[in-house]
């Protein structure tokens, strides 16, 4: 049960900004302007700062949890607390979560490709290519998953650069006028906002993988940053280049923002936007499946990652083919919305205040036996 | 995956048939017609010699062998005898059957006594020149500017090149002997200081490791000793080149040569060292940065252009402007295939004349080539086979393929295109970024040594980006990469220009 990395299967403390960035950034960046909009209007990008900063926090309380557990992860800290039985029924309820967050993505983006680019294919096939891709990429190991999300970050960065096109369109009177919402409004839009910054919570698992993991930290807090700064920037382009009213009506705010964009050998750019997409949402999906296969793995022992790994994919797989319709979209969303809303904003303050009581304690007994 | 492995059986059994004692490995030699057993004297023969005439310098053998041994043949009572008589310097006196056999087929002559059979003398007559080419230049890897020396078949010659540039004791040679009935020798080169240990130890094992009958050439060893056989790539560099192997010792990389072999691999090899060439190193360092990024963009262009033709003509006109769908249209309005066709038709035509270029002798495949080009390829337009666009786009790529310095990375390029046009062609734009993730997975697996195959870019290293794209002036190459994890970094202390502030010159 206690395996301890190997040091060659750790990776540089740098890669934990493109994991935790590379795992946050998903499918929600396309559709999430209309949602937030609903609470705090033209002012909700307030919102999303406040989140984005409030997760560093969040992730502060993570390292004080891995730091005091026994094998650096949040699964042996569960068995270590709640003992084998419990801590174990907690781990396959991580699992779920994780599971259905991946899920998620990938069944949001065959959803995508129909609607925007391919309405002949059927989803199977589109289920069938994103299931093999992440199998090849999660077997590889973490090193493969760190690399994959080092490139799935680096090279769709280079669409950042269509808000600068984007930008040429503003109209800065939407933003107006400034802070004219009451605070429950803020929350509204916050609450909305959440869903798309999750995903870093899978650190929890891996984060024994990365070097000198002390160290690493401040990495993983230029990454939640990173990602902040990205999201306010499109939520600041999307608000100067829609009014609020056309915003509610609008399924995929961003990519209908990109379709301006044209060249003069090139005059759909949004395709090359979808498409490169692909980059974005793999490292979510394989890093979620790969936080897993891994906590199962370490519940129990004797099953082979192999098989576990395989079964989640034929899932995914049947999940994604089979279930088409609209209706299981919006349950998996319900699902990650509670779930991942709980787990971040009220499990893990939980944990912490745990490990911090358990530290005390520890602290104690040390001073009464000397 | 779902199978358990069975843990492999190493039987430690000899190929080959064995003798026992020295005259049954001569008996044994006598019936190849090419083996020879005389007595230099008529009467009272008391010695005998017998050698391969194949393997011996006869020139040697005739003039200075034999000479002083006839002279001097009463002198001789046993074997230590000859050391004094015969002025060659390695003679070697054993009774190990093993020994014989080796020193035989390496153009020794044995000479026994025939009151003492047990015991005989092994005289070094080889010529290790005989039947090697003397030309070296190399014909490969063309460089307009810079050292046209290229590494022959002939082992020591290669060695001599080696030595002969880098005059330092650091320089280490480990010699091993490969094959069981080739017994070819490999020589494993490395900068002792420089080098990393690790690299130079795993190379070592994995030669030592090695069983195989006969070693044809070195990349039949790249293929035996690399990490991952089952990819397109090349996990080593392979090079005929003297400069680019100096130049990689000196980076700190382990360099395998194989007798009978006129190529260097060079290992660890990351996959962006294969688009730099030496050539790179004796231009300007702005222009040679310039043709690398060509280098490398020719790479990309030559895998993709094809496949994008097919993702969008058969899926995705849309993103095409009205004013270039015009010209394409038009193009393609007699063609009566889909996309995919119509490409994969030119390809393999552009392939085919790769190969039969590559098979003839080079002035028919001159003349075949300008047949090829040009004239298929106007008449397939004409023909309505192919759409003129397309032929551009197609002779484009190939073009693009063959910049590529190293042959067996271009050999990579080539095929990687036609997975990405099959994908192309059954889920457009979407299937080629998946065969590009699966590219970039499949890169991210790769090892060369036990070094990742995409360093420095991936994991990324301190100086990544400045050493892939762009050839770095000679004064800032003072010190190693860090990534090939050279033991001292520190490669030469650039001076500073010195000239006087106001010369003559200056006003």
């Amino acid at each position: 049960m206690q395996s301890a990395v190997k040091e060659n299967s750790m990776v540089s403390p740098y890669f934990l900004f493109f994991l935790i960035h590379g795992s946050q950034v998903g499918i929600s960046v396309l559709n999430f302007q209309s949602r937030i909009s609903k609470g705090a209007g033209q002012d909700a990008w307030v919102s999303v700062l406040a989140v984005g900063l409030s997760l560093n926090l969040i992730f502060f309380m993570m390292l004080h949890i891995m730091k005091h557990a026994s094998n650096g992860d949040i699964i042996s800290f569960h068995t270590d607390t709640f003992g084998k039985w419990i801590g174990g029924l907690l781990n396959l309820a991580m699992t779920f979560t994780f599971l259905v967050a991946g899920l998620l993505v990938s069944h949001s983006f065959i959803e995508l490709l129909q609607v925007w680019v391919f309405d002949g294919i059927p989803s199977w096939e589109f289920a069938l290519l994103i299931c093999l891709l992440s199998y090849y990429i999660v077997s590889g190991g973490f090193r493969i998953l760190a690399g994959i999300s080092f490139w799935g970050v680096v090279i769709p960065s280079f669409l950042m650069l269509s808000s600068l096109y984007l930008f040429h369109y503003r109209e800065v009177s939407y933003l107006m006028p400034i802070f004219n919402h009451g605070i429950t409004e803020y929350f509204i839009s916050a609450k909305a906002s959440a869903t798309m910054f999750f995903g870093f919570e899978t650190a929890l698992v891996y984060f024994p993988f990365i070097k000198n993991g002390s160290r690493a930290t401040k990495w993983g807090h230029f990454g939640l940053l990173c990602t902040t700064l990205v999201y306010v920037v499109i939520t600041l382009v999307t608000f100067m280049f829609f009014t609020q009213g056309k915003l509610k009506i609008l399924t995929w705010p961003t990519l209908t923002m990109i379709k301006i964009i044209a060249f003069p050998f090139l005059e759909r750019f949004e395709f090359i936007f979808i498409f490169t997409w692909l980059f974005v949402i793999l490292p979510v999906i394989c890093i979620y499946l790969w936080s897993a296969v891994r906590t199962v793995k370490l519940t129990f022992p004797k099953l082979k990652p192999t098989y576990v790994l395989f079964f989640f994919i034929c899932c995914y797989f049947f999940y994604s083919s089979i279930l088409e319709d609209i209706y299981y979209t919006k349950l998996l969303i319900n699902m990650i919305r509670y779930n991942g809303f709980i787990f971040l904003f009220g499990y893990i303050p939980l944990l912490f205040i745990i490990s911090l009581m358990k530290v005390l304690i520890k602290n104690r007994k040390q001073q009464s036996n000397s | 995956m779902f199978f358990r492995k069975r843990p492999k059986q190493l039987n430690k059994i000899n190929y080959e048939t064995k003798e026992s004692s020295i005259l049954e490995l001569l008996e044994k030699a006598k019936q190849s017609s090419d083996f020879e057993t005389f007595s230099p004297v008529e009467k009272n023969a008391f010695l005998s010699i017998s050698y391969y005439k194949t393997l011996v310098d006869m020139d040697l053998f005739n003039r200075i062998f034999l000479k002083n041994l006839k002279e001097k043949l009463a002198s001789i009572k046993n074997l230590a005898d000859l050391k004094s008589i015969v002025p060659i310097d390695s003679i070697l006196i054993t009774q190990d059957v093993k020994e014989v056999e080796k020193g035989l087929y390496h153009g020794a002559a044995v000479i026994h006594l025939h009151n003492n059979l047990q015991e005989c003398a092994l005289v070094g007559l080889s010529d290790p020149r005989l039947g090697k080419r003397e030309v070296n230049e190399t014909e490969n890897e063309f460089s307009v500017i810079g050292p046209k020396i290229g590494f022959i078949e002939d082992l020591s010659t290669n060695l001599h090149l080696l030595r002969s540039q880098l005059i330092t004791s650091d320089l280490i040679f480990e010699e091993f002997e490969v094959g069981t009935r080739s017994k070819t020798k490999v020589v494993v080169a490395h900068l002792s200081g420089v080098t990393n240990p690790d690299y130079v130890q795993t190379a070592r094992q994995r030669i030592q490791d090695l069983d195989i009958d006969v070693l044809y050439d070195n990349s039949q060893l790249e293929e035996l000793i690399s990490d991952y056989s089952t990819t397109p790539f090349p996990l080593f560099i392979n090079t005929e080149r003297v400069d680019r192997t100096i130049y990689s010792l000196i980076r700190g990389n382990v360099v395998i040569l194989t007798d009978n072999s006129c190529y260097a691999l060079i290992g660890p090899a990351a996959l962006m060292n294969f688009f730099s060439t030496p050539e790179d190193f004796y231009l300007p360092w702005v222009v040679a940065s310039f043709f690398r990024i060509i280098r490398i963009f020719g790479m990309l262009f030559s895998i993709f252009v094809t496949s994008f033709y097919v993702a969008i003509l058969t899926y995705h006109f849309e993103i095409v402007p009205k004013d270039l769908l015009g010209p394409i249209i038009f193009s393609r309005a007699n063609v009566p295939f889909p996309p995919v066709v119509e490409v994969l038709f030119l390809e393999i035509t552009i392939e085919l004349l790769r190969e039969a270029g590559a098979r003839l002798p080079t002035k028919i495949g001159q003349t075949l080539g300008i047949v090829g080009g040009i004239v298929i390829g106007q008449a397939t337009v004409q023909a309505a086979l192919t759409s003129n666009i397309l032929l551009i786009l197609v002779a484009l790529g190939a073009l693009s393929s063959f910049t590529t310095p190293i042959y067996k990375m271009s050999n990579t390029v080539r095929l990687l295109r036609y997975p990405f046009i099959l994908l192309a062609a059954i889920w457009g734009g979407f299937g080629i970024y998946i065969g590009v993730i699966f590219l970039v997975t499949h890169l991210l697996r790769l090892k060369s040594l036990g070094s990742p195959y995409l360093l420095p870019l991936s994991p990324y290293r301190k100086g990544g980006l400045s050493n892939t794209f762009i050839r770095k002036n000679d004064f800032h190459k003072e010190k190693r990469n860090k990534f090939l994890r050279a033991l001292s970094r520190k490669r030469f202390n650039p001076i500073t220009n010195k000239d006087p502030e106001e010369g003559l010159n200056s006003e």
